[in-house]
C-alpha cells in the first residue's frame, strides 16, 4: 500500500456484508478471499523528520519498509536491513541522511489483518478488494488501544480508473464514509496521539485579523501543547530532545506572559511565571547537563587523553544527571504542571480576562517586533569582541527575545521575518554556546578540583579546558561578524513593519525627525 | 403499477444513485430510462454499470447517439479534447472512459421503447416521437401533439431531452416529460424524474423532485478534468 488512499470507514461486519451485496448487484464477481496478519511499528525522530517529509518508517521482525506518501523516494533502497541495523544507525543511508544521527524512537504499534478478494468485471479481472481491521496501541502508555476496519480497492496496474469508479459506486450507492487512508494518521487520530514533531493543530494558526487577546491565547496555548506533546518522553527520558523542547517552551510562554502585558492578568501572568520558573529550574538541570555532555564527547574525541579520562569525565555528570531526572520526573507528573497546561490553553479562562488593546494580530506583531529590535540594537552597540560574558549573555536574552517575538508572529509578517530568522538563529546559536561553554568550564573546573593529580589526566584536563576556550573564541568571533549584518537587517526589518504598527505616530518622512520628532536611534 | 421514469442522467451518477433511491422509497415497481445515459457529468462508467446491472431499461438518446457516432481512436479523442470546447469535448472526453462493455451497452439502446400494462399503451421516447433532437415543452398544444404522434396513439408518452419536467393531458393522452436527474436547467438544483401510477386503465403522473450531494459531482468533474 503506497500512500494516501481513499477508503471507507465501516462500523464493522455488516458493512463488509453490504459492500460485497453491493458489488455483486453491481456485475462484479469476487473470489480467492483469504487473510493475513502483520504486525509493525512506526518508527520517526522525535522533531519528526519522516512526518514532515511525508514518509513513513516501519520495522516489523527484521523487515524495513518505507511508505511513501508524497512523490520522492530515498536515494538508496532499504530492503533487507535488520531491525538492530536501523535502530543503531551507524551506517545506514539514507537514513542517517535524513535523522543526522538522531535517535528513531516508536511512535505508534499497528497489527493489522487484512482480508483481500480478487475482482472481475465481465470475467475480466479488475484488482483486489481489501477489508482492513486494525488495532493501534501506543508504545508509551500500553492502555491507549484503539481499533478500526477500513475498506478499499487497489485496481490492477492495467486499470487505474477501476478503483475511481468503483470508489464512486460504493460512496454514492453504500452510504459509506469515505476517508483519506493513511494508518500512522489514522492511528495518531484514533488515539489523540501527537503527531512526531508535534505540529500545530490548525486552530492555534494566527491569522492577521486576530485580536490582541486570541493572539496571546494561541500563543500561549502553543506552548502548552508543545509542553504536553513532549512530556511523555521527558518523562520516560527517550531523548534528550524532549526536554529541550519543553524548556523552550516554558522560555517561550514566561517570554509571552511578559510581553503581552495589558493583554492577560498580571497577577494571574506573574503567578504563572513563577511557578513555570521552578519547572524551568528543574529542566535546565538536566538539559545542561546534557549538552555537557554531548559537547565533552566531541571535545575528548579530539584530545590524546588518558585511559579512563573519559569515563571519568562523564561520570562527573552521570549521578547529578540521575538526580535532576528524578527532580524534573516529579515536576512533571504534579497537578500543579497540568494546572499550569491547563490555564495557558484556556483561551477562555481567567488568564485572558483584561478585554486587551483594540490591536489585531499585525498591529500587535510590528509593534512587539519593533520593540525587541530596538533592544537588541541598544545592546549591541559597540565591538562584540570587548563584550564581558555577563553582557553577552545579556544580548542573548535580547536576542532571544526578539527570535521568540518573531517566531510567534512569523505567519502574520511571513515575507519580512523569513528575511532576518536565519542570521537570528545563526547569532542565537553562536551566543548559546558560548554561554553553554561558560556552563561546561566551571563542570571542568570542578573536574580539576576533584583530579589525582596525576600528571597525565591533569594534562588531558588542560587539553580539555584548551579546546572548550578555543571553540568560544571561534564563536566569539563568529559573533562579531556576525551582529553588525545582523544590524542592518534589523533596521530593514523594523522599517518594513513600521506601516502596521498603529501606535507609532511619527511621520513616515525620516526628515521630519530632523525638525524636532524625537529621535529613535535604534531603528535608524 | 407504479413506474418510475427517469430521463437525462448525463453521467451524473450521485443524482442517479439518489433518483433510484427516491423512486424504490416511493414503491416504484419498475424503472426505465429515457435517454442521454451520458454527457456532461464525471461518472460515464459508473451510470452504465450500474444501469447494466440493475438491468433498468433505457433507450439512446442524442447525447448517447452522437457519442456513438464519434468514432475515433484514442489519439483523434485527444486530440479533440485539446482543442474543442463544449459539447464536442466534453463527448471525447467521456469517450475515452468507455471501455468496450460500456461501448455495447450504448450501442444496444433502442431509440424507443413501447410496451403495454394492461389496457394502457406505454411509448418511450428520448426527445419526441419525430427524434432524439425534437422538443416537447409544456407549451406543447393539441396540435403540436398530434403532429408529433403521427400515426402513434399511446395512452401515455414518456419523454426527456428537454430537462423540463411536467405532465399534461392533451388530446386523451397523457404527456410526460421527465425532466433530468442529472442536469436541472429550470432554476432548482434538485434532480427530477416522473412516478406513473397506472391501474385499471387509468393513469396518473407526477413530477418528483430529489436532493443528492451536488458538491460531490463538482469536485468528481475538477478531480477528473472533465471539459466545462
Amino acid at each position: 500500500m503506497e500512500g494516501m488512499m481513499q477508503a471507507f470507514s465501516l462500523v464493522g461486519a455488516p458493512d463488509e456484508e453490504r459492500i460485497l451485496a453491493l458489488l455483486s448487484r453491481l456485475g462484479y464477481v469476487v473470489a480467492d478471499a483469504c487473510s493475513t496478519s502483520a504486525s509493525y511499528t512506526y518508527f520517526d525522530t522525535q522533531g519528526g523528520v519522516f512526518w514532515k517529509l511525508g514518509l513513513r518508517l516501519t520495522l516489523s521482525r527484521g523487515d524495513v519498509v518505507w511508505q511513501i506518501l508524497k512523490g520522492h523516494l530515498p536515494e538508496a533502497t532499504l530492503a533487507g536491513l535488520s531491525v538492530s541495523d536501523v535502530l543503531d544507525g551507524d551506517s545506514i543511508e539514507p537514513i542517517h541522511s535524513l535523522t543526522r544521527g538522531q535517535r528513531l524512537l516508536p511512535y505508534l504499534e499497528a497489527a493489522v489483518v487484512d482480508r483481500t478478494m480478487r475482482l472481475s468485471f465481465r470475467e475480466a479481472w479488475v484488482g483486489t478488494l481489501h477489508f482492513h481491521f486494525v488495532e493501534f496501541q501506543s508504545p508509551l502508555d500500553r492502555e491507549q488501544k484503539a481499533d478500526c476496519r477500513f475498506a478499499f480497492f487497489e485496481p490492477r496496474f492495467e486499470a487505474p480508473l477501476e478503483a475511481s469508479h468503483l470508489n464512486t459506486m460504493l460512496r454514492d450507492l453504500g452510504g459509506l464514509a469515505t476517508v483519506e487512508y493513511e494508518p500512522f494518521a489514522a492511528g495518531i487520530d484514533l488515539l489523540d496521539l501527537t503527531p512526531p514533531g508535534a505540529p500545530f493543530p490548525r486552530e492555534l494558526a494566527l491569522l492577521p485579523a486576530d485580536t490582541a487577546a486570541t493572539v496571546a491565547a494561541k500563543i500561549l496555548a502553543r506552548q502548552a501543547y508543545q509542553m504536553r506533546a513532549n512530556t511523555a518522553g521527558a518523562v520516560q527520558d527517550l531523548d534528550p530532545e524532549f526536554v529541550h523542547d519543553i524548556r523552550v517552551a516554558t522560555r517561550r510562554a514566561r517570554f509571552a506572559l511578559r510581553r503581552f502585558r495589558g493583554i492577560v492578568d498580571p497577577d494571574r501572568a506573574r503567578a504563572r511565571r513563577d511557578e513555570i520558573a521552578v519547572l524551568a529550574r528543574s529542566l535546565g538541570s538536566v538539559r545542561d547537563l546534557d549538552v555537557f555532555t554531548e559537547r565533552m564527547k566531541a571535545h575528548l574525541s579530539r584530545i590524546d587523553a588518558p585511559e579512563g579520562f573519559s569515563k571519568r569525565v562523564l561520570a562527573l555528570v552521570a549521578p547529578r544527571r540521575e538526580a535532576a531526572q528524578e527532580d524534573l520526573v516529579r515536576e512533571l507528573r504534579s497537578e500543579q504542571y497540568l494546572k499550569i497546561l491547563e490555564e495557558l490553553s484556556d483561551a477562555r479562562g481567567p488568564l485572558f480576562a483584561p478585554p486587551g488593546p483594540a490591536e489585531d494580530a499585525r498591529s500587535l506583531g510590528a509593534r512587539l517586533v519593533r520593540r525587541a529590535v530596538r533592544g537588541v540594537r541598544r545592546d549591541t552597540t559597540g565591538d562584540v569582541r570587548t563584550f564581558a560574558p555577563e553582557r553577552l549573555h545579556r544580548i542573548r536574552i535580547a536576542f532571544k527575545g526578539l527570535r521568540y517575538t518573531c517566531d510567534f508572529f512569523k505567519e502574520v509578517f511571513a515575507d519580512e521575518i523569513a528575511e532576518v530568522s536565519r542570521h537570528l538563529a545563526a547569532v542565537q546559536d553562536c551566543l548559546g554556546d558560548l554561554q553553554d561553554g561558560v556552563t561546561a568550564l566551571h563542570l571542568l573546573g570542578e573536574l580539576r578540583d576533584t583530579s589525582n593529580s596525576k600528571p597525565a589526566e591533569l594534562l588531558a584536563l588542560g587539553a580539555l579546558l584548551q579546546v572548550q576556550r578555543e571553540e568560544m573564541a571561534r564563536r566569539t568571533a563568529e559573533v562579531a561578524l556576525e551582529i553588525p549584518q545582523v544590524r542592518q537587517r534589523l533596521r530593514k526589518l523594523g522599517r518594513a513593519l513600521r506601516p502596521f504598527d498603529v501606535r507609532d505616530e511619527r511621520p513616515a518622512d525620516p526628515g521630519a525627525s530632523r525638525r524636532g520628532w524625537p529621535p529613535d536611534a535604534d531603528l535608524r | 403499477m407504479r413506474i418510475a421514469f427517469l430521463s437525462d442522467v448525463h453521467s451524473n451518477f450521485p443524482a442517479l444513485a439518489a433518483a433510484l433511491a427516491s423512486a424504490r422509497k416511493r414503491g416504484a415497481e419498475k424503472v426505465l430510462m429515457a435517454g442521454d445515459v451520458v454527457g456532461v457529468g464525471p461518472h460515464p462508467v459508473e451510470v452504465i454499470r450500474f444501469l447494466a446491472g440493475e438491468q433498468v431499461p433505457a433507450i439512446q438518446g442524442n447525447h448517447d447517439r452522437q457519442l456513438l457516432d464519434l468514432t475515433r481512436g484514442e489519439k483523434a479523442l485527444r486530440k479533440i479534447l485539446k482543442r474543442k470546447r463544449g459539447k464536442k469535448a466534453v463527448l471525447a472526453w467521456t469517450a475515452l472512459q468507455l471501455g468496450e462493455p460500456e461501448r455495447a451497452f450504448l450501442t444496444g439502446l433502442p431509440a424507443s421503447v413501447s410496451f403495454d400494462v394492461g389496457p394502457v399503451r406505454v411509448l418511450m421516447v428520448h426527445g419526441s416521437p419525430k427524434g432524439d433532437t425534437d422538443y416537447i415543452y409544456p407549451s406543447l398544444t393539441r396540435w403540436s401533439l398530434l403532429a408529433k404522434l403521427g400515426e402513434l396513439r399511446p395512452d401515455l408518452l414518456v419523454c426527456g431531452h428537454s430537462h423540463i419536467p411536467f405532465c399534461k393531458r392533451l388530446a386523451g393522452v397523457h404527456v410526460v416529460n421527465a425532466g433530468s436527474v442529472g442536469v436541472s436547467v429550470d432554476g432548482d438544483p434538485r434532480g427530477a424524474y416522473a412516478l406513473a401510477d397506472v391501474e385499471n386503465g387509468r393513469v396518473r403522473c407526477r413530477i418528483v423532485r430529489f436532493s443528492y450531494p451536488v458538491d460531490r459531482v463538482q469536485s468528481d468533474m475538477a478531480a477528473r478534468g472533465v471539459p466545462s
